[in-house]
């Protein structure tokens, strides 16, 4: 696991913190592996999981001593079969729910849903957008049923810039799912029927955005207009399809989107400047909460910033309970927290891909980046931060690859030099950009400031995708609508 | 426990234990800590099956309880079923399903046949049991809309083979917005159809007077026929229209037509300015 050379003097790392890991390897395990099961199944392995953990209780209790088995083993055991229990039994009940929506059995068919919806649009490379909903009326007329489901939509006109909480009305066609046992995508027919206005919470991101775009538009030129909200929000409607494909040629996508990157950043960037600022301990923590609090609701809801989001809780939790924070456990415990509550999103891509990469990099960065750092052939190839970048980089794309690949979103083979090369202007963008988002709303000419702080940086990024995405090997893409 | 209002605890060892010697002699899988101790185990697993109970509980409460509508009871020879009041808007007329299974008995004979159109969910023919009334015709058509116009039947009547009823609109304050309902007996000729006329008014139900929205065809009234008179329209999507209001009742709005198989946007988009609900 780690690298060590043994000329070096051994750096004591911590001890780690495993302590979680084994039940959430557990719980990842169950969910994955019951993810295509019938409810049924899934509820017998849990049952079988729970019969196994009782046994091994009572193994431990009563005849452990005398056999001579570890009581600490058999309690782990017992830990890790009653957790993968209910994660097999939670994503049982997730089955049965979509098998008992009306929906997924209506593929090909056309219908009519009402429902909330959940988060921003995003553009697809047709040309439609994509607006996440969930379906809470499906069926037209006298067919009508109530029942939940979140669901993918498809669109062209009327259906951008829904703030998230808007009730629509619309009549959709159900195509077949994405990935086969996947749900089903809805394609809308007409545009929505607004039955009822968002709250607050809807509004305010979607005006954060919107002004956010206005600040852009007004400090910058070109390409980075569309380019920082998409940075900084993930608001991608200002990125011009071109610009896009060379992003994912370059393997550049994950910055266009906000990612767990971004979370943490705006978090650092808080409590450091709140300790620069000489606020005091508890200050900086609620300081830095209010901050993740406000990013998550203004990005929306995805998977990445889901999971940056809990770990970052987490530890400012530990912060404030003066722990060291343990990034690991922090991790395992979230991870174990969606996996529990929501099978659906924990199975996802861009949920795995936050997570593989994550643990990467905690438990490998740093001995790859010293490794790095060691002289040979009598020189020093990388020096301190130098090494720190690469390693980061290196850790990062070798955890996502598989899952990358498997998903079918695999870029092109110059991303890891790509992502070194960007290093050092995604912090810039993202800090100076998400600070220019922050004060747009209440100071524009400030803001306005800020974001043009970000053009030299935003113009690298995008030279840096335009060049790789025209080097041999890297993959085109169908114009759009061919 | 100290308030540490800077942050900066000193690490927590014990002195001794800073001699790296110390620390290095232990390999890494022996500084893992793999297992919680009791306490902490027993935590998680409470901790987790509560969580699992909540979420299970969770995505289980958005099943759907059940079919959307009770079916509608079947009308059986020698038994009809009683009047839907509820369906009605109004309550006043339509109370009486007098029929008592005496007054059927005695008028066992042929089945009657008789077209129920308008204001109900399924525009159509319905079959009844000889000695059936209005209200029992309304009543297998799926009831009578909102806004129908109920009190101009007299739910009372025992229909007759081949009758037509139409149900037309509820007077509104501003005196009456559309067809009146009535009873056409069979002989009477009343349906001076156009097919290919795609502008003429819906010359349906034998109300030609429509005297709402002139030009304008009704998706949910219309029958095939003037369905198939609208453009983008043929006899095949004029059916699926039918198929649609038979399932599922009547259009909502006009945008709703795109839920009907053969309506694409474009035909949509031509449709809209001709049609109405």
């Amino acid at each position: 696991m780690t690298v060590e050379d043994p000329d070096v003097p051994p750096r004591v790392p911590a001890t780690r913190d495993l302590r979680l890991v084994l039940p959430t390897l557990a719980v990842l395990v169950a969910t994955t592996a019951t993810f295509g099961l019938r409810p049924a199944l899934s509820v017998a392995v849990s049952v079988v999981l729970v019969g196994a953990a009782v046994v091994a209780t009572v193994w431990a209790l009563v005849g452990g001593t005398r056999i001579g088995v570890d009581r600490t083993a058999l309690g782990m055991l017992t830990v890790i079969l009653v957790t993968g229990a209910v994660a097999a039994g939670s994503q049982a009940a997730r089955v049965h729910a979509v098998a008992a929506h009306p929906l997924p059995a209506m593929v090909g068919q056309r219908t009519g849903v009402e429902g909330v919806v959940t988060g921003f649009d995003r553009p697809l490379r047709s040309g439609g957008v994509m607006v996440p909903i969930r379906v809470e009326v499906a069926g037209s007329g006298k067919n009508a049923t109530e029942a939940e489901l979140d669901m993918v939509l498809l669109a062209r006109d009327g259906w951008r810039g829904l703030p998230p909480g808007t009730r629509v009305q619309a009549s959709v066609s159900v195509l077949e799912p994405m990935t086969a046992g996947d749900l089903p995508v809805l394609r809308a027919l007409t545009p929505p029927k607004v039955i009822g206005e968002p709250g607050l919470s809807g509004r305010l991101p979607a005006g954060v955005r919107e002004r956010f775009r206005e600040v852009s538009a007004r400090a910058l030129r070109g390409e980075s207009v569309g380019l920082l909200p998409s940075f900084v929000l993930g608001d991608e409607g200002g990125v011009s399809t071109r610009t896009r494909d060379e992003f994912r040629a370059a393997g550049l996508s994950h910055l266009a989107a906000v990612s767990g990157a971004n979370t943490t950043y705006v978090v650092g960037a808080v409590l450091l400047s709140a300790a620069a600022l000489g606020v005091g301990r508890r200050g900086r923590i609620v300081t830095a909460a209010v901050a993740l609090a406000a990013f998550v609701t203004v990005v929306g809801p995805e998977p990445a910033v889901l999971r940056a989001a809990g770990t970052g809780a987490i530890g400012l939790a530990a912060l404030a309970a003066h722990r060291t924070g343990r990034p690991l456990a922090a991790l395992a415990a979230i991870v174990m927290l969606v996996s529990v509550l929501d099978p659906a999103t924990a199975t996802g891509a861009g949920f795995t891909l936050s997570v593989a990469a994550t643990a990467a990099l905690v438990l490998a960065a740093r001995p790859v980046a010293q490794w790095l750092r060691q002289p040979r052939l009598g020189r020093e190839w990388f020096p301190g931060r130098v090494a720190d970048v690469v390693a980061v980089c290196i850790v990062a794309h070798l955890a996502t690859l598989p899952v990358l690949i498997v998903s079918g979103l695999e870029s092109g083979p110059w991303a890891l030099p790509a992502n070194i090369a960007v290093a050092p202007a995604v912090p810039m963008v993202t800090v100076l950009g998400t600070l220019a988002a922050a004060v747009g709303p209440v100071w524009e000419e400030g803001a306005v400031l800020l974001a043009a702080a970000c053009a030299p940086a935003l113009w690298w990024l995008d030279a840096v995708a335009g060049v790789v995405a025209s080097l041999p090997g890297s993959p085109r893409f169908e114009p759009a609508g061919a | 426990m100290v308030d540490d209002p800077d942050g900066e605890r000193p690490e927590r060892i014990a002195p001794e234990e800073v001699d790296l010697a110390a620390w290095a002699d232990p390999p890494w899988w022996r500084r893992i800590r793999w297992a919680p101790d009791r306490l902490a185990g027993i935590a998680l697993v409470v901790l987790v099956v509560g969580l699992g109970a909540f979420s299970v509980h969770r995505l289980l409460s958005t099943v759907p309880a059940g079919a959307p509508v009770p079916e509608l009871p079947l009308a059986t020879p020698g038994e009809t079923p009683a009047a839907d009041a509820a369906r009605t808007p109004s309550t006043t007329g339509e109370q009486e399903p007098p029929t008592s299974a005496g007054a059927e008995a005695e008028a066992a004979g042929e089945p009657v046949v008789v077209a129920v159109v308008g204001m109900v969910a399924r525009s159509g023919l319905v079959t009844l049991a000889p000695g059936a009334r209005v209200a029992d015709a309304l009543d297998r058509a799926g009831g009578v809309l909102d806004g129908g116009d109920s009190d101009g039947l007299n739910l009372a009547r025992r229909v007759a083979d081949g009758e037509q009823i139409l149900v037309g609109v509820a007077p509104g304050p501003e005196g009456p917005l559309g067809p009146r309902s009535g009873i056409v007996g069979p002989g009477t000729d009343s349906q001076p159809s156009a097919p290919g006329a795609p502008q003429a008014p819906p010359a349906q139900s034998g109300g030609a007077d429509a005297a709402g929205s002139p030009g304008l065809v009704n998706i949910n009234t219309a029958d095939a026929t003037a369905l198939d008179g609208l453009p983008g329209v043929g006899p095949v999507t004029a059916a699926s229209i039918l198929a649609w209001r038979d399932a599922n009742g009547p259009f909502g709005s006009v945008d709703q037509l795109a839920e009907v198989d053969g309506i694409g946007p474009a035909t949509l988009a031509r449709l809209r300015p001709l049609v109405t609900v």
